[in-house]
């Protein structure tokens, strides 16, 4: 089994953009439709300033609540790891764009469709490596297969100042002097939407079920009534 | 209370409402009928447009397209439901919508009484019902159901239009409230619906929503109190 795992290690990452061109280029994506976003983060007074860049992207959660809240079961999670969409089951409904905490979805007007980053999961189904990973010029990312031990992102991850996003399928390497909370926060399940798939929405279906229920019964119990009283009028004749 | 009381029975002695003519009895004015309607009617597009979406597995049944197509009409339909019952309701049936109004968070122990007596008469079990006024107290829980859940539907529906600008946490409410609050309703109007069509105790009263008018027997014997009050033609 492949369980896929991401590493960014934010020490090297220069900033170039060249990821998100790749992913536009591979998944179709108009310029400003980006599936990986880039932005540069700053600190200190100058002349004692330093920069890094920070990445934001799909996480590929754990249990996303992407797939959890779309109600055509279009969203969802492969075995290996990546969260995919199914094109031709999404509604555009954005239900995914309320329930995603990394702002990693984004909506095309044109198509009706709300889209996302699949890890490459076709491309790397094909032995090759996700678009991002293959044009990083200072080889700032890496994706390995976590059940394989001979995999380098063991070691990668082993790092001083690496960091897993917990609940997702993501590791940054934050360089010393950057505060942790720059690169996305765990995941964390809105307690809301637990509550709706474990509580309101069998509930509100018994509720629904229940009424139909009764009234077939009603219906029953009064059409043997209107018989027997037929049967009742016949027989005094 | 002697006012409120005494103004009710005032506006069922206005000269073109609530009377008797022969058999028949005027139940509903045009402008009720009017409001019921489009809001039966809406509610029922907006509950089947919708519930795919909240009914587990409906949804993977039904083709994109169709869904995609459910999704505007279920934002045309939204347009009447919120703008047009209120206002029909207040230009053309003020008096008798507003004691409706009224009279539907009023119990009494009849209205109770009805309730638990009408329980066994559903299941087709014979029962004295208490004597009722313009409306039983299945009609009054019905009413408050509607009156507190279109607001609901209304606001959180119109939220939802604008949910991807809206903050994320809100959203997370609004949306399970606006699935449960139709859920609930939706459940109270498959009761209605049944009601007036097929259940054989209610459904000669359906006649009030199209022409107005009920059979004065029918009025009479599950709406004694109401009818008692009735001007003579």
């Amino acid at each position: 089994m492949t369980k896929y795992a991401y590493y960014v290690d934010l020490g090297i990452c220069a900033g170039c953009e060249a990821c998100t061109v790749a992913c536009q280029n591979v998944n179709g994506l108009d310029y400003d439709m980006r599936y990986t976003k880039i932005s540069r983060h700053m600190q200190g007074t100058y002349p004692n300033v330093t920069s890094m860049f920070v990445v934001n992207q799909c996480l590929h959660c754990d249990d996303p609540a992407c797939a959890s809240v779309c109600p055509t079961g279009a969203t969802y999670k492969t075995s290996e790891g990546p969260v995919k969409v199914d094109y031709d089951k999404c509604i555009g409904c954005k239900y995914c764009m309320t329930a995603c905490p990394y702002e990693a979805r984004t909506f095309d007007e044109e198509a009706n469709v709300v889209r996302k980053c699949s890890l490459c999961y076709d491309r790397m189904a094909q032995g090759e490596q996700p678009a991002c990973v293959q044009t990083c010029l200072t080889g700032a990312r890496m994706i390995g297969d976590m059940e394989n031990p001979d995999d380098p992102i063991h070691a990668a991850i082993a790092q001083d100042g690496v960091v897993k996003v917990e609940g997702t399928s993501f590791y940054f390497r934050v360089p010393p002097g950057f505060d942790r909370n720059l690169v996305p926060e765990n995941f964390q399940a809105a307690g809301i939407t637990f509550a709706w798939q474990s509580i309101f929405q069998p509930v509100g279906q018994i509720m629904l079920g229940g009424t139909v229920g009764a009234l077939l019964v009603s219906m029953a119990v009064n059409a043997v009534k209107s018989m027997r009283k037929e049967g009742a009028e016949h027989g005094d004749h | 209370m002697a006012t409120i009381e005494r103004s009710a029975v005032g506006a069922g002695h206005t000269a073109q409402q609530e009377i008797k003519r022969g058999d028949k009895v005027l139940r509903f004015v045009l402008g009720e009928r009017l409001a019921h309607w489009n809001h039966a009617i809406t509610f029922l597009i907006l509950l089947i447009t919708g519930g795919a979406l909240v009914v587990r597995g409906l949804a993977g049944v039904l083709d994109r397209d169709i869904l995609v197509m459910f999704g505007r009409i279920h934002r045309v339909a939204a347009i009447p439901f919120t703008l047009l019952t209120i206002p029909l309701l207040v230009i053309m049936a003020r008096k008798t919508a507003g004691k409706w109004f009224r009279d539907s968070f009023r119990f009494d122990k009849d209205d109770v009484g009805f309730l638990a007596g009408f329980a066994k008469e559903f299941f087709g079990l014979h029962v004295e019902l208490p004597p009722q006024g313009k409306f039983n107290g299945g009609e009054k829980i019905n009413s408050i159901l509607q009156i507190l859940g279109w607001p609901v539907m209304v606001i959180t529906g119109w939220m939802m239009v604008f949910k991807t600008e809206l903050p994320q946490d809100l959203m997370a409410w609004v949306i399970p409230i606006h699935s449960l609050t139709a859920l609930v309703l939706g459940c109270a109007v498959l009761g209605h619906i049944y009601l007036a069509t097929v259940h054989p105790g209610s459904k000669p009263g359906v006649t009030g929503m199209f022409s107005g008018w009920v059979p004065a027997k029918w009025a009479k014997a599950h709406y004694r109190k109401w009818y008692d009050q009735l001007p003579e033609e």
